[in-house]
Formats: C-alpha cells, sequence, structure tokens
C-alpha cells in the first residue's frame, strides 16, 4: 500500500540526495580546479536549491479499512445505554400488591421504595451480562429486525431481570399484570427500535474513522484515468545551503568554516 | 464500493499525513538539516455517497492554513462521499467534486 506520507517522504529524500550529490560533484571540481594553473583563481561552480516545488498527479485506489470490532463497539452502545432503560422500566405504573385496588399504580421505582436503586442495578447488571454473553448471536437479530428482537428475547429478558431484582427487594408489587407486561413489552420494543440505530451509527463513524488511503503513482495505473477521477499534491520544500566563509578563530589563526547561508 | 466517508475525515487524513511526512523527515538522522516540507496544496477528488448534487470544489481558500486551523475548519463537513478511482469515475458530474486544501507547515 502507498500512502500519502511514503510518497512525501520519498519526494524529500529524493531532494536531499539530490543537493549530498551535488555537494560531492562540487567537491571532485574543487580538486580539479586546485590543480590547474589556470582554473584555481575562478571559483568553484555549485548549484544552489532553495526552493523545490514538486507536483504530482495520484489517483487513490481504494479506502483500506483498519481492523474494527464491530461487536465490541455494539456492546459498548448496548451496554452504555442500560442505566437510562432500566429507569424507564422502573418508571412504569404498578399496583403495590396484586390485591391493591385498580387506580393504585405508581411507578415501580416508588413501589420499591429504599430498595429501588439497588434493584435498578440488578436489573442493570443482569441485562448486561446477558447482552455481553450473548453480543455475537444478540447484535445481527438485533440490527436486523428490532421490533422483533425488542418484543421477543429482549422483553423477555427484563421481565426476568425485574421479577428476580422485585423478589430480591422484598417487594409483592403486581409485576405479573398485563397491564404491567404490556407495558415493558412496549418499553423492550421501543429501546430496540432506538438503539439498533444508535450502535449502527457507532459502528460507521468507527468504521469511516479508521483508513487508509491506497494511492496509484505508477504511470501504468493512472495514465488511462480521466482527470476527473486524479488527484493532485503540490508540494513546497525548502532546501537549506551552505557555503564556506573564512574567519579569524580566538587565536587570531584564519580558518574556514561551514555556514548555513 | 468503498465504505463511504466524511469529508472531513478524508480532509483530516490528508493533513495528518503530510504533518507525519514533514516530521519524520525533520527527525530522520539522513534528513533533517538539508530539507524540510514548507507547504502543500492537496486536491482529492471525490463522489458523494448518496449520488446527490455536491460543491465542484470545496475548499477553505486561497491562503494556506496551520494544519490545527485547517482541521477546525474541516470539523463541520459531515458529507459522506467516497474517493475510490472507481467509485469517482462513475458517478454522476453533478456528484463528484474536489476538497483542496492548503496547508502551511513552516513552523507550524
Amino acid at each position: 500500500m502507498v500512502r500519502v506520507s511514503d510518497i512525501v517522504g520519498a519526494l524529500m529524500r529524493g531532494v536531499t540526495t539530490a543537493r549530498i550529490q551535488s555537494d560531492i560533484y562540487s567537491a571532485q571540481a574543487s580538486q580539479s580546479y586546485l590543480t590547474d594553473e589556470l582554473l584555481r583563481s575562478y571559483p568553484v561552480p555549485r548549484a544552489e536549491i532553495r526552493q523545490a516545488d514538486v507536483s504530482l498527479k495520484v489517483s487513490i485506489l481504494e479506502t483500506v479499512q483498519k481492523n474494527i470490532d464491530t461487536m465490541a463497539i455494539a456492546l459498548q452502545t448496548l451496554v452504555g445505554d442500560l442505566p437510562a432503560y432500566v429507569a424507564k422500566v422502573l418508571a412504569i405504573p404498578v399496583r403495590p400488591q396484586p390485591s391493591a385496588p385498580a387506580g393504585s399504580e405508581q411507578p415501580l421505582g416508588q413501589v420499591l421504595g429504599g430498595a429501588a436503586a439497588a434493584a435498578a442495578e440488578q436489573i442493570r447488571a443482569a441485562l448486561e451480562g446477558y447482552v455481553t454473553t450473548n453480543i455475537q448471536a444478540f447484535w445481527p437479530e438485533l440490527s436486523t429486525n428490532p421490533k422483533k428482537f425488542g418484543s421477543g428475547a429482549w422483553k423477555t429478558q427484563t421481565q426476568g431481570a425485574v421479577a428476580a431484582a422485585v423478589a430480591a427487594a422484598g417487594s409483592s408489587a403486581a409485576i405479573a399484570d398485563a397491564n404491567f407486561t404490556k407495558a415493558v413489552a412496549a418499553a423492550a420494543t421501543a429501546w430496540a427500535e432506538a438503539i439498533a440505530p444508535a450502535a449502527q451509527l457507532a459502528i460507521d463513524l468507527a468504521l469511516a474513522s479508521f483508513f487508509d488511503l491506497d494511492l496509484a503513482v505508477k504511470k501504468d495505473q493512472i495514465l488511462t484515468l480521466p482527470p476527473h477521477v486524479m488527484s493532485e499534491f503540490r508540494l513546497t520544500f525548502v532546501i537549506e545551503n551552505y557555503e564556506w566563509t573564512t574567519v579569524k578563530d580566538k587565536q587570531g589563526n584564519t580558518i574556514n568554516r561551514l555556514t548555513r547561508k | 464500493m468503498a465504505t463511504p466517508i466524511p469529508l472531513n475525515r478524508i480532509g483530516t487524513y490528508l493533513v495528518h499525513e503530510l504533518v507525519r511526512a514533514r516530521d519524520a523527515f525533520a527527525s530522520a538522522p539522513d534528513g533533517g538539516p538539508f530539507a524540510a516540507l514548507v507547504g502543500a496544496e492537496v486536491s482529492v477528488a471525490f463522489a458523494s455517497a448518496d449520488g446527490l448534487p455536491v460543491e465542484p470544489v470545496v475548499s477553505a481558500g486561497d491562503e494556506p492554513l496551520p494544519p490545527d486551523a485547517l482541521v477546525r475548519w474541516l470539523e463541520p463537513l459531515e458529507r459522506r462521499v467516497l474517493v475510490a478511482q472507481a467509485d469517482v469515475k462513475k458517478a454522476d458530474e453533478a456528484a463528484r467534486g474536489r476538497l483542496v486544501l492548503r496547508v502551511a507547515l513552516e513552523g507550524a
């Protein structure tokens, strides 16, 4: 694969090599000038390149995706949203006991009273455990048909987790009521329908972030391409030049020193 | 068809690649003293992923900007595009555009 930085690096190396070769040639020429009676009074020719502008046409062969763990990204999104989901479940009205009259419904969290926080954490942990263990089967199903998944497996898991938490809290909330069961099913379906596109977006963004551009730079790769698919790089390099200067050292001796121009 | 990529990520990638090349060369034992990359103009052909029309040229202007300023300018460009030659080649003319970035790399 040819990256942009590979091409730029190669060009910079070429510029440096040109500078070195020019200096080597000048050094050889100076030897010849020194030994020649006539030439020794002439300045040694030396080429200087102060700036180079390089224009390069390339084409992007393809965008190369780096490895992305889509399951891990999906899992992160799902697990991150569980506390909000559990809060919605705990907000579903329910009768405090099966024998309580119709109209006595209160949010489940309120019915659980002081045990609500522990119950919320228990439900969240149970659902997280289920999601984490089953993500390989879970995500394809959720992403393909969120409504079916929400009203099926996810509703069942949620009801099971709620029942266990209510029992652990020592509550006799009427969670088997048809209205409560129906409301949990609705919450589970709504969650699945909302989280599936959110997780898919997170995966898409990750895929879009981790890529490389593979460039075509060889003549036979780009010669027949139409102009509208070509990309172009115009690069400006500056080259530092050096010259010999004659100076006196601390002892007053005349010395030659190579200094930047 | 390749994965559509937001235009700002294409631009940011290119800016990072230029900075990476400049910095790598500056610190190379056989490089540093002689040559330095001080500026670049990049023109990349793209096609909108949805096939809808795009601006023919997307650019921050004629003046080169330092890498960090250019990346900030790129941020809102969320349009998803395709840059692979095969995708650009077959796109409608109206759906094709160019991202033109002028980067000032000296001392940045």
